[in-house]
C-alpha cells in the first residue's frame, strides 16, 4: 500500500508547498499586481501574503484533523461515499486542469523565449513524460527531486540579487502609498489566488512522516512563497519602474538579462531559465500526482499506471486544445483562473471544515444521548 | 550489463539528436551582428547591420599588423515598410540568417528620431532573441556610415563603439551611456522625455577598409558628440557638453568628471579638478501661489589637477578660494542645463518624477499640463565643493619660475 510506504519528510513538503505556487507566479505575477497597483504593487503582495498565512493556518487545522488516512478514504470515513465521490472527482478534474494550465503556460514561455519553431505538441510531450515518469515513483521520488530543485533555486536567486545589486532604483517605489487602500487591495487578489494553492496539503499532508509539524509546514510554505512574490514584484518595480514592467511579457526574466558584469557575465537569463524550468517540472508532477491520487484511492484502483498514463494524456490534450493563442489564454486566465482555484482551495476547505465540524458535534451529542 | 550499456549509449544518442529540437542554431548558417543602424527614407524603413565576418576575426586576434588584410566586419542594409519586414529582406541577398543576440549597439539617424521610435522599442522588447541592454546612440547622418567605420583598436567596431560610450559615461560624466529599457523606462516615466548621446565620424575620408587602419594614423574617426533630447519619443533639440553636464549633476548621475575652472573671479580658465565623488539632493518645495521650487543640492568630492596660479596650496582659505571658484563652475553647468530644457519644453531634468514623489496628490491635478508648467518652475542651486587633495606638488610651478620664487 502507498499510504504505508511512503513518507515526506516535513522539509520536503515545505519545499513542495513552495514550488506549488511559485513557478507560475513568477512568469506573470509582476506584470498583473503592477498594473493594478502601479509601483505600490508590493503593497498588495504584502497583503496577499498575510492573507495567504490565514488560509494557510486553516488548511494546516483542518489537516491535522486527519488521523493518518489518505485524503478521499478519510472524507469517506467522515462523511460518507456520496462527498468522498463529490469532492474526489472534483478535486481530480482541479488538479488535472491546474496541471494543464501550468503546462500551456510552461509552453507558451518556452515557445516564446526560447524555441520559437519547436512545435508546441514536441515541448509539451516532453513535460509529460518526464511529468509521468516522477507521478509513477510516486511522491516520494517527487519529494526528493523537490529538494535539490528548491536549495538550487534559492541559492542561485541569491547570487542573481546580488548582481543586480547596482540596477537597483529605489526611488521607483515613491511614492508609496499613491493608490487608494481598495486599488491595493484589489491588487492583492491574484497573488493571493495563488497562494491559496497551499490547500494541496489536503493531499500531500497525510504522507508527512512527523504530523506535529504539518502546521509549521504549512505556514513556513506559504511564508516562503509569499516573500518570495514580495521580493520578485519589488525587484521588478526597482529594475524596470511600475510602467515598464507591464511592457515586459516576463519581467522576471527581463531582469536578470539585464546584468552585465565585464564582457564575460551576462544574458544570464539563460541560467535563471533552466533553473525556473526545473521548478515548473516539480509543479506539474506534484498536480499531476494529487489528481491520480484523488482518482485511484476514490476507485480502489491498485495497478495505477493506466490511470496516471490517461490522465497524463488527457492534460496533454486539454493543455494544447483548449485554448487557440495567448489572447485566448489570457482571458481565461482573467475570468475562469480565480473563481476555479477559490472554489476549489477556499470554498472545499471551508465546506469541509463545517461539515467535519457538524458531524462531530452530533456525534458527541449522539454520544452524550447514549451515555445518558 | 551489456543491456545496460546498450541503453545508456541509446539516451546519448538521442540527447545529440534531439538538441535544440526545430530551434537548433547552427555557428555557420548565423550572422552575428554586432551594431545595427536604423534610417527613415520615404516612409521606409533602411535598417543597417554590421555583421561579424567569422573566418577573418578568428585569425590574428588582437595583434593590429597581422589582419590579413580582410576586413573583420560587413555592413549591409535592407529596405521595407516595417523593420521586420526590412530584417525578413536581408534574406534575399545574405547567405546567412541575421543573430541579433550579440547586438552592442543601435545607431539611430536624426531623422528617424524626428519620426519617433516606439517602433524599434517594439520590435525590441517583443522579440526574444535582442537584448534589452543594447547601447542606443543617435547620429545627424546616415548611421550606415557609421557603422562602416573601422577602428584601429577594435577589431569590431560595433563593440568598440559600445566601449567607447560606457567609458565616457563611467569616467567622463559628460554623456550617459544608455541603455534601450533605460530609455523605454524614461520615455514612459512622468518626465516623457529622455536623452540620446550622438555619436559621429570626424574627419574624412572614412577609414573602411583594414588598409587604412593599418596606418599609425587615420583621416577620420568615430567620436562622440553631443546630447539628443527625445521628447515622448521624438527629437526635439540637442545639448551641448556644458548643459548635458549641467543634467547629470541635476539627475545624480555624476560618477568621475574633469572640470576646467579659472581660479580668479574672472579670466580664462587655468586650473582643472578631478571630481571623484559627487552626490546630489533635489528637493521640491511648493509655494503659495501652487508654483513648484526645486531645490539642488550638489555635493562633490575630488583632487586638483593642475593649476597655473601662483597660490599658496597650504592655506585653507587658498583653498576654500577655488573651491568657492569650482561651485560657480558647475552651478553655472546646472543653470545651463535648466535653461537648455526650459527652451525645449522638455522635462529632461526629471523634475516631473520628483514632484510626484513627493507631493502625489498635487501631482495629479498638474500632470496633464506639465508640458506648459514645467518651463515655469523655479531652481535653487547649492554647490558645495570639497578640494581633498592637490596632488603630489604643493605649489604651482608658475610661483617657482618667478624671480621672487622660493
Amino acid at each position: 500500500m502507498m499510504k504505508a510506504t511512503e513518507k515526506i519528510t516535513a522539509l520536503q513538503a515545505t519545499a513542495l508547498l513552495m514550488l506549488a505556487i511559485m513557478p507560475t507566479g513568477l512568469l506573470y505575477l509582476p506584470a498583473i499586481v503592477t498594473k493594478i497597483a502601479a509601483q505600490d504593487a508590493w503593497i498588495s503582495v504584502l497583503v496577499s501574503l498575510l492573507l495567504g498565512l490565514g488560509l494557510a493556518f486553516y488548511i494546516g487545522y483542518l489537516t491535522l484533523q486527519n488521523p493518518g488516512m489518505s485524503f478521499i478514504r478519510w472524507i469517506e470515513s467522515r462523511l460518507g461515499r456520496i462527498a468522498a465521490l463529490i469532492i474526489g472527482l472534483f478535486l481530480t478534474k482541479y488538479y488535472v486542469s491546474v496541471s494543464a494550465v501550468a503546462l500551456q503556460e510552461f509552453s507558451t514561455f518556452i515557445a516564446d523565449e526560447i524555441l520559437q519553431r519547436t512545435p508546441v505538441f514536441i515541448i509539451v510531450s516532453i513535460v509529460m513524460i518526464v511529468v509521468l515518469y516522477a507521478v509513477y515513483h510516486g511522491l516520494e521520488t517527487i519529494a526528493r527531486v523537490t529538494l535539490i530543485v528548491f536549495f538550487l533555486n534559492v541559492v542561485l536567486t541569491f547570487i542573481g540579487l546580488l548582481l543586480l545589486g547596482k540596477d537597483l532604483h529605489f526611488a521607483y517605489l515613491l511614492p508609496v502609498g499613491e493608490k487608494p487602500v481598495p486599488v491595493i487591495l484589489k491588487g492583492s487578489i491574484s497573488p493571493f489566488i495563488w497562494l491559496t494553492e497551499v490547500a494541496v496539503l489536503l493531499i500531500i499532508g497525510p504522507f508527512l512522516n512527523k504530523k506535529q509539524y504539518l502546521m509549521r509546514t504549512s505556514v513556513t510554505g506559504v511564508l516562503l512563497a509569499g516573500t518570495w512574490n514580495v521580493l520578485l514584484v519589488m525587484l521588478a518595480i526597482l529594475i524596470f519602474g511600475p510602467k515598464l514592467v507591464q511592457l515586459v511579457a516576463y519581467p522576471s526574466f527581463a531582469v536578470v538579462s539585464l546584468v552585465e558584469i565585464g564582457n564575460f557575465l551576462e544574458r544570464l537569463e539563460i541560467v535563471f531559465i533552466s533553473l525556473w524550468i526545473t521548478t515548473m517540472y516539480v509543479k506539474i508532477a506534484l498536480f499531476m500526482f494529487a489528481a491520480s491520487h484523488c482518482l485511484n484511492d476514490l476507485f480502489r484502483i491498485e495497478n495505477k499506471l493506466p490511470i496516471q498514463l490517461g490522465l497524463g494524456l488527457f492534460t496533454l490534450m486539454t493543455a494544447l486544445y483548449s485554448w487557440d493563442n495567448t489572447a485566448d489564454f489570457s482571458e481565461f486566465m482573467r475570468l475562469a483562473g480565480p473563481p476555479h482555484l477559490f472554489l476549489a482551495n477556499i470554498a472545499i476547505p471551508l465546506l469541509l471544515g463545517i461539515a467535519l465540524w457538524f458531524m462531530k458535534r452530533t456525534a458527541h451529542r449522539r454520544g452524550e444521548q447514549n451515555d445518558g | 550489463m551489456t543491456g545496460k550499456m546498450v541503453r545508456i549509449a541509446l539516451v546519448l544518442a538521442l540527447a545529440i539528436i534531439t538538441a535544440g529540437c526545430w530551434d537548433r542554431k547552427e555557428l555557420n548558417e548565423l550572422a552575428i551582428t554586432s551594431a545595427t543602424g536604423f534610417d527613415v527614407q520615404d516612409n521606409q524603413w533602411i535598417i543597417s547591420y554590421q555583421v561579424i565576418i567569422p573566418s577573418s576575426i578568428s585569425s590574428g586576434m588582437g595583434g593590429a599588423g597581422s589582419s590579413s588584410g580582410h576586413s573583420p566586419v560587413t555592413v549591409y542594409s535592407t529596405k521595407g515598410r516595417t523593420i521586420r519586414e526590412a530584417v525578413a529582406h536581408s534574406l534575399l541577398e545574405s547567405p546567412r540568417r541575421l543573430y541579433f543576440a550579440h547586438n552592442r549597439v543601435m545607431v539611430v539617424s536624426e531623422r528617424a528620431a524626428k519620426k519617433g521610435l516606439s517602433p524599434i522599442l517594439d520590435v525590441y522588447f517583443r522579440q526574444p532573441d535582442s537584448r534589452e541592454t543594447v547601447n542606443m546612440l543617435v547620429t545627424k547622418g546616415s548611421p550606415k556610415r557609421i557603422l562602416e567605420q573601422l577602428m584601429p583598436s577594435s577589431r569590431i567596431s560595433g563593440q568598440g563603439i559600445q566601449e567607447i560610450i560606457s567609458l565616457q559615461s563611467e569616467n567622463g560624466s559628460l554623456l550617459p551611456a544608455v541603455k534601450i529599457y533605460e530609455y523605454g523606462s524614461s520615455i514612459v516615466g512622468d518626465a516623457r522625455s529622455a536623452l540620446l548621446p550622438e555619436i559621429l565620424v570626424s574627419g574624412s575620408p572614412d577609414v573602411t577598409t583594414t588598409e587604412q587602419t593599418n596606418k599609425t594614423s587615420q583621416p577620420s574617426k568615430l567620436r562622440l558628440g553631443q546630447l539628443a533630447i527625445m521628447k515622448e519619443d521624438k527629437l526635439v533639440g540637442w545639448l551641448n557638453h556644458r548643459e548635458s553636464l549641467g543634467v547629470a549633476f541635476i539627475t545624480n548621475k555624476v560618477n568621475t568628471v574633469n572640470i576646467a575652472f579659472s581660479c580668479e573671479e574672472s579670466g580664462d580658465k587655468n586650473s582643472t579638478f578631478e571630481l571623484l565623488r559627487s552626490k546630489t539632493k533635489v528637493e521640491p518645495k511648493q509655494g503659495d501661489g501652487g508654483g513648484f521650487t526645486i531645490s539642488i543640492a550638489v555635493d562633490a568630492y575630488g583632487t586638483l589637477e593642475e593649476t597655473e596660479c601662483p597660490l599658496d596650496l597650504h592655506k585653507p582659505e587658498v583653498i576654500a578660494g577655488l573651491e568657492k571658484q569650482l561651485a560657480k563652475e558647475i552651478e553655472g553647468s546646472i543653470r545651463a542645463a535648466l535653461l537648455a530644457s526650459r527652451r525645449h519644453k522638455s522635462d529632461v531634468l526629471g523634475f516631473a518624477s520628483v514632484i510626484h514623489r513627493k507631493f502625489p496628490k498635487q501631482w495629479e491635478a498638474v500632470k496633464d499640463e506639465w508640458d506648459d508648467l514645467f518651463p515655469m518652475v523655479e531652481m535653487e542651486t547649492k554647490v558645495s565643493v570639497t578640494i581633498e587633495r592637490v596632488g603630489v606638488s604643493n605649489k604651482s610651478f608658475k610661483e617657482l619660475e618667478s624671480p621672487e620664487g622660493e
